[in-house]
């Protein structure tokens, strides 16, 4: 029952209407593990390069799972957060579509990671020209590293991230069945504070020391 | 479509405590940050010896690693910085600045940080009064053991290549 008397139930289902699945539903689970398994995949990997790779195996990979896990449980809390926002507008959308779409635009930051890394081996013209597209401080070079939280966390603001935050503003949009503005600023905003905590964090667990 | 109901209670507790805990992190943030930290020296009188460089050709610099001894990955750092120097040929001192231990390293802990010199920061100095963080940092110094860079964990090929041209510069600079 909202505050106002009206069942939570009667409110207008918006997402029911608007927010289409990204799959069939027999192969949402599927989905969801196969890109659980490419993040594994990526983590193992950037594990293994930022010199775990004297560490066992075994911790290797529980690391990247923790890690896998925890992207899932970023796209679970903020599937939460704009459904939250939308509903306090007298909105209702589908956590488990809303979720599923987000898994799956993820794919975008899949993409930015693997190119991030095609870059640090290709100095050069490679690394200048995939700059565009995952950042221009988010390749580590030969002349300095990620040094500061600032770069650790707005370094990677390049074409696939603006990608990522069209297409998360699209799919609310369509739920929605609003205009662009709303969706957008509200992407943007926790896009923001998101950057926000991640360069103040990294910021609190360096002091003054250079990162990588 | 309608758009009357309201934010319940709990609705605005969870944004006040997500709003209070995003400044409460943005002040301690700004503090860490203007906070004044002191230069780290080499001579530091908190800095105890456990095993003192062999006397020698005076390198241009040293280069502490900072290492906790439970930590594989200091041990790696130190590990590549050894093997930066053997390649580079660069007249770098490598010590071991031992970081957050309490008690005073084993002989058996010393002896297996195959550095030319070793400090214990009995005191927590690093940390506490000079503002570092990250294990596996290198900390340059010049010959009077005043601080002059800090290079980032050799964690990887990148790192250690970077750290390669500093060392290359030296030891151009060295040689002439």
């Amino acid at each position: 029952m909202s505050d106002v008397g009206v069942p939570i139930a009667a409110l207008p289902a918006a997402g029911e209407r608007g927010l289409p699945r990204a799959f069939r539903r027999p192969w949402s689970p599927l989905w969801i593990a196969f890109v659980s398994w490419q993040w594994w995949d990526e983590l193992v990997r950037r594990f293994a390069n930022a010199g775990a790779a004297d560490l066992p195996e075994k911790g290797i990979r529980i690391a990247a799972a923790l890690g896998a896990a925890g992207h899932l449980a970023g796209n679970a809390v903020e599937a939460l957060f704009y459904l939250s926002f939308w509903q306090a507008r007298g909105i209702r959308l589908s956590f488990a579509r809303l979720f599923e779409w987000l898994v799956t635009i993820s794919v975008v930051d899949l993409a930015a990671s693997w190119l991030t890394r095609v870059a640090e081996n290709h100095p050069g013209w490679v690394a200048g020209a995939l700059e565009v597209f995952v950042g221009l401080g988010a390749v580590r070079g030969e002349e300095q590293g990620i040094g500061s939280g600032f770069r650790a966390a707005f370094g990677s603001v390049g074409l696939l991230c603006l990608a990522r935050m069209v297409a998360t503003a699209a799919i609310q949009r369509r739920g929605a069945g609003r205009g662009w503005t709303a969706p957008l600023a509200l992407t943007l905003t926790v896009w923001l504070l998101g950057r926000l905590v991640s360069w103040w964090s990294t910021d609190l667990f360096r002091g003054v020391s250079p990162l990588p | 479509m309608s758009s009357v109901r309201r934010v319940s209670f709990a609705e605005w507790l969870a944004w006040g405590l997500v709003a209070a805990a995003l400044v409460a992190l943005g002040a301690l943030w700004h503090f860490d940050r203007t906070r004044v930290w002191e230069s780290p020296r080499w001579d530091d009188a908190a800095l105890i010896p456990l095993r003192l460089a062999e006397p020698g050709r005076a390198p241009i610099e040293t280069w502490a690693v900072a290492v906790n001894p439970l930590c594989e990955h200091c041990r790696a750092s130190l590990a590549r910085g050894l093997a930066l120097r053997r390649a580079a040929r660069v007249p770098v001192r490598l010590a071991v600045l031992v970081v957050d231990t309490r008690r005073r390293p084993s002989p058996a802990t010393v002896e297996a940080l195959g550095a030319d010199e070793l400090r214990w920061d009995s005191t927590g100095t690093w940390r506490r009064r000079w503002g570092h963080r990250v294990y596996g940092e290198l900390l340059c110094f010049d010959r009077a053991g005043s601080y002059l860079r800090t290079l980032a964990p050799l964690a990887d090929s990148i790192a250690a290549r970077r750290a390669l041209r500093i060392a290359a510069a030296l030891s151009h600079e060295g040689g002439s």
